[in-house]
C-alpha cells in the first residue's frame, strides 16, 4: 500500500503534547528524526509489522527500565550529578521506545490519515436508504464501532472486571452483606453517603487482604488493578473506588460486557461488507486503515502500562533533584513534576555542568544495552 | 330543438375496488394503526384495553379485549365507507378493508360483542371475491356457544403481501410507543407486540423541562406541552407529535415553527381539536381556517424560544452524540487530590480537563459528556467515550482555560463544537 511520503515524515506538532515533547526531543535527541522517518515506511502501511515494532519496543522499553531502576536503587540518591544522569536515562530510552509508539504514530500525520480514510470509506459501503439523516447516523455508527475496535483497554477492562465482581460479591455468603449494603447506599446515588460506602468497603478489603481461601482469592484477583494501583498511591481510595464503581454501573457493565462481546462479529461483518462494496484496492486501504488504527490505540494502552512503575520513579527522582537544589539556590515556585520537569524548570538552578549536559543535544544512536 | 330522456345506469363500485383503495401509499406501521384504532373505539369504559399484535411469516393476526361487535355492527363492518363512529377513530369506515387488503389476500374477522353467547364470523378472499364477489350477497357467519364472559375482535390477515424482516418489527413496536402514546401513557391501552410491550415513546428533554400551552381559536383549541431536546443524529426530528382524539396524526410536525433548529429543538405534544383531517388519516388540512389560525398563533408565541444557542469552542468529534450538562474542570493531570478532584463529579457533569486518565474512571462514568484540552481521534479520552457511548470533544486546545467551572454548555461531538446554553 502506497502512502504519500509527506505522511512518513517526522510529525511537526502533536495534538496532546502536554510535555511539549515535541520541542525539546528533536532538540535533544537529533537522531530521533531520521530513527523515526526510516521505520515510517517500513511499518506505517505494515499492520503486522507495526505490531512486531510496538511488542518490540514495549520489550526494549521494559528492559531498558529495568536497567536504569535497578542503577537508580544502587546508586547515591543524594548525588545531584547521578540523579540528572538517570533522568537523562530515562529520557532517552522514554524518546526512542516510548515516544514513538504511543505519541508519533497514533497523534501523528499517520494518524490522521488513516482515520480519514475509514470515515470516507465508511461512507461507500453504507447502502443509501430512502433517508439521508439514517444513512449519515449509520456512518457515525460504524465509524465508532471501527475506531473502537474490538480491543479492550485498560478503561474498559476495569468496567468489565466490575461484571465479575458484583457476580462474585452476591454469591459469597461472606461478601454478600457488605454488597448489599453498599448497593443500598450507592444507588440512592447521594454524594453524602461516600463515606459511608466507602467504610463499608473498607471492611472488605480487611477481608480480601486477611483471607486466602480459593474464593477470596478469586476475588482479589478482580481487584488486581486498583490494588496495585493503591500500593503505589499508599491509599486504598483506588480500591473503594472500582468497588463503587462496580455497583454502580452493575446494569450498564453488563451491556458493555455483551456489547464487546459482539464486537469482534460485528467487526468481521463491517469487514466482510467492505469486501463486497470496494474495489480490491480500496479493500487493501480500508483494512489497513482499520488495523493501523486499532493497533495505534492498542499500543497505546500496552506501551501505558510502564506508567505505574515508570511514573513514580521519574517523579520522585525529580523531586529529590528540587529538593537538593532548594538547600542551595533560590528556585521559583510553582515546580511541575511531568517526564519534562528537568527541561523546563530545573535545568535552570543546576550547576553549570550539569545544566550543559541536560541541554546539549545527545547525537549518539540508542540502544538498550548502552541505555 | 333538444330533447332529454333520463334514464338510471348502475353505479355500484366494480369489485376491484377493495383491492384498489389499499393502494393509497399506506406504511405497515399505518396500516396496523387502522386496526389498532378500531379496538381503541371499541374500548370498554373504565377497563383497560389489550390489544395484541402477533406477527409471523404466514399471518398477522390482531386481537383485542373490547366491546366486541353487535351482530349489525360486525354485518357492517365489511361495507366500504360505512361508519356510525362519528367522533371517533375510525370514522371514515375504510380502515378495516384498506389496512387488511394492503397486508395479505384474505383476511377473518371474529368478533364477540359484550355478554353475549355468539360470535360473528366473516372471511374474506382477495381472488375469490375479485371473481365471484356479490355486494349483495356475502357469507356471514354466526356461531353460538361461546363465552359470554370474553368479549373482543380477532382480526387474522393470511396470504401477507408485504414482508416484515427483523429492523421493521423493531420500527413499528417503536413507532407504536410514539402513535398511541398517549393512551398507554393514560393506562387506557396495553398494546403488546410480538409478545413485548410496548413503551409511550419519552423523549429526553433539556433539564427534563415540560411548558404547557393552550391556543384557543375560533372553532377549536391546540394544546399540549413543549420542551427542548438536543439535535440527534437524525437533525429534523424535531417539532410536535400532532393528536386528535389521543391517536397520532403527524409527527415531528413543525406547525408554528421554522424549519431550521439545528442544536437546541423545539419538541412537544400537540393535541388539536376543531380542525379536519385527511381521510387517509394521515395529516391535517392545512388549507383550512382552522389550521392557519392554530398555526399563526403558534408561530407567534414560539417565536422568541428558537433562540441558537452560542459556538464557543471546537475540537475533533471524538465520540458521537450531543449533550447538554454543567461543565465539571477537573485536574485529571496534576491534582493534588485525586479523590478530591473525582468526587467533584455530579451525574450529569460534563468533564472539562487536559487529558483523561484511566483512574478516574468512576467519574468519567457519572459524566455525561467529555471536553479535552488535548488529544486526537485514538487519545485515552476518545477512547474511552467510544467505549462508554459518551458523546466527546477532544483537542479543544484551550477548553479548560475558556469554559468556567459550572458553566451550562451544550457538548456537540457528532461535529466537534461546544455552544453556551
Amino acid at each position: 500500500m502506497k502512502i504519500n511520503p509527506e505522511l512518513l515524515k517526522f510529525p511537526k506538532t502533536l495534538p496532546n503534547d502536554l510535555e511539549t515533547f515535541m520541542v525539546f526531543y528533536p532538540a535533544k535527541f537529533p537522531g530521533i528524526v531520521s530513527y523515526y522517518e526510516e521505520i515510517a515506511p517500513k511499518i506505517a502501511g505494515d499492520p503486522v509489522a507495526f505490531q512486531e515494532y510496538g511488542q518490540w519496543a514495549h520489550d526494549e522499553l521494559f528492559a531498558g527500565f529495568e536497567k536504569i531502576k535497578k542503577d537508580y536503587e544502587a546508586g547515591d540518591q543524594d548525588n545531584l550529578s547521578f540523579l540528572v544522569s538517570i533522568d537523562q536515562r530515562l529520557h532517552k530510552l522514554f524518546c526512542y521506545r516510548f515516544w514513538v509508539v504511543n505519541y508519533l504514530f497514533p497523534d501523528g500525520p499517520i494518524h490522521d490519515f488513516f482515520v480519514d480514510t475509514l470515515k470516507n470509506m465508511i461512507r461507500k459501503i453504507v447502502d443509501v436508504g430512502e433517508e439521508v439523516e439514517e444513512f449519515e447516523s449509520k456512518i457515525v455508527k460504524i465509524q465508532r464501532d471501527l475506531l473502537q475496535s474490538d480491543y479492550a483497554d485498560l478503561y474498559l477492562r476495569q468496567a468489565l472486571s466490575g461484571v465479575n465482581l458484583v457476580s462474585i460479591l452476591e454469591q459469597l455468603p461472606r461478601t454478600k452483606m457488605f454488597f448489599d449494603n453498599a448497593t443500598t447506599l450507592i444507588d440512592k446515588r447521594s454524594p453524602e453517603n461516600k463515606d459511608k460506602i466507602n467504610a463499608i468497603w473498607d471492611q472488605l478489603v480487611r477481608l480480601v487482604e486477611s483471607d486466602h481461601s480459593d474464593e477470596i482469592t478469586a476475588l482479589r484477583e478482580q481487584l488486581a488493578i486498583p490494588l496495585e494501583q493503591a500500593q503505589m498511591r499508599k491509599s486504598m481510595l483506588p480500591v473503594y473506588n472500582m468497588l463503587t464503581h462496580a455497583v454502580e454501573f452493575r446494569i450498564e457493565n453488563k451491556a458493555l460486557a455483551q456489547r464487546h462481546g459482539e464486537m469482534k462479529q460485528r467487526i468481521d461483518e463491517l469487514m466482510g461488507q467492505a469486501k463486497q462494496k470496494l474495489s480490491p484496492e480500496e479493500y487493501n486501504l480500508f483494512e489497513v486503515a482499520y488495523l493501523q488504527s486499532r493497533n495505534f490505540s492498542m499500543f497505546k494502552d500496552i506501551m501505558g502500562s510502564i506508567d505505574p512503575y515508570l511514573l513514580p520513579m521519574w517523579f520522585g527522582l525529580l523531586r529529590k533533584v528540587a529538593s537538593i537544589l532548594a538547600e542551595t539556590v533560590s528556585m521559583r515556585p510553582g515546580m511541575t513534576i511531568g517526564p519534562s520537569t528537568m527541561f523546563w524548570y530545573l535545568a535552570w538552578y543546576l550547576p553549570t555542568d550539569l545544566k550543559a549536559k541536560v541541554i546539549t543535544p545527545d547525537t549518539t544512536p540508542f540502544s538498550v544495552e548502552s541505555a | 330543438m333538444k330533447k332529454t330522456t333520463k334514464k338510471y345506469i348502475d353505479i355500484s363500485p366494480h369489485r376491484s375496488i377493495l383491492t384498489k383503495i389499499s393502494q393509497t401509499g399506506y406504511s405497515i406501521q399505518e396500516a396496523l394503526s387502522e386496526l389498532i384504532d378500531n379496538a381503541i373505539d371499541a374500548r370498554i369504559p373504565n377497563q383497560k384495553l389489550t390489544v395484541s399484535i402477533d406477527i409471523t411469516e404466514d399471518a398477522v393476526v390482531i386481537n383485542d379485549n373490547a366491546r366486541g361487535m353487535t351482530e349489525d355492527q360486525a354485518a357492517k363492518a365489511i361495507r366500504l365507507g360505512f361508519s356510525e363512529k362519528q367522533g371517533q377513530l375510525g370514522e371514515f369506515g375504510l380502515g378495516l378493508k384498506t389496512s387488511t387488503s394492503f397486508l395479505g389476500r384474505g383476511f377473518t374477522l371474529i368478533t364477540t360483542p359484550q355478554d353475549s353467547d355468539e360470535e360473528y364470523v366473516l372471511e374474506y378472499d382477495e381472488d375469490h371475491w375479485l371473481e365471484h364477489g356479490d355486494w349483495k350477497k356475502y357469507p356471514f357467519i354466526i356461531n353460538r356457544g361461546v363465552d359470554p364472559d370474553k368479549s373482543g375482535t380477532t382480526v387474522i390477515i393470511r396470504r401477507l403481501k408485504v414482508k416484515f424482516p427483523e429492523k421493521l418489527l423493531s420500527k413499528v413496536r417503536d413507532e407504536f410507543g410514539l402513535r398511541f402514546g398517549p393512551f398507554i401513557q393514560n393506562q387506557e391501552l396495553e398494546l403488546v407486540f410480538n409478545n413485548e410491550v410496548c413503551s409511550p415513546f419519552t423523549p429526553v428533554l433539556i433539564d427534563n423541562k415540560q411548558n404547557e400551552f393552550t391556543f384557543e381559536f375560533d372553532g377549536g383549541r391546540g394544546w399540549g406541552w413543549w420542551g427542548y431536546q438536543l439535535a440527534g443524529l437524525n437533525k429534523s426530528y424535531y417539532g410536535f407529535h400532532t393528536y386528535r382524539r389521543g391517536r397520532l396524526v403527524t409527527t415531528y410536525d413543525k406547525i408554528g415553527l421554522t424549519p431550521n433548529q439545528d442544536i437546541k429543538q423545539i419538541i412537544g405534544d400537540l393535541h388539536i381539536e376543531g380542525i379536519p383531517i385527511t381521510h387517509d388519516k394521515k395529516g391535517w388540512l392545512k388549507s383550512s381556517r382552522e389550521y392557519q389560525e392554530l398555526e399563526s398563533r403558534m408561530r407567534e408565541y414560539f417565536k422568541p424560544f428558537e433562540k441558537k444557542p452560542k459556538r464557543i469552542l471546537s475540537g475533533f468529534p471524538a465520540s458521537a452524540g450531543r449533550v447538554a450538562g454543567t461543565a465539571r474542570l477537573v485536574n485529571m493531570f496534576m491534582a493534588a487530590d485525586m479523590e478530591k478532584e473525582m468526587s467533584r463529579i455530579q451525574s450529569g457533569d460534563i468533564i472539562v480537563t487536559a487529558m483523561t486518565r484511566p483512574h478516574f474512571l468512576l467519574g468519567i462514568r457519572r459524566a455525561r459528556g467529555i471536553i479535552t484540552d488535548l488529544g486526537g481521534n485514538l487519545c485515552h479520552a476518545a477512547i474511552v467515550a467510544r467505549e462508554f457511548n459518551i458523546p466527546a470533544v477532544v483537542g479543544t486546545q484551550n477548553a479548560t482555560a475558556l469554559l468556567q467551572d459550572g458553566q451550562k454548555i451544550i457538548l456537540d461531538g457528532n461535529e466537534g463544537y461546544v455552544y453556551e446554553d
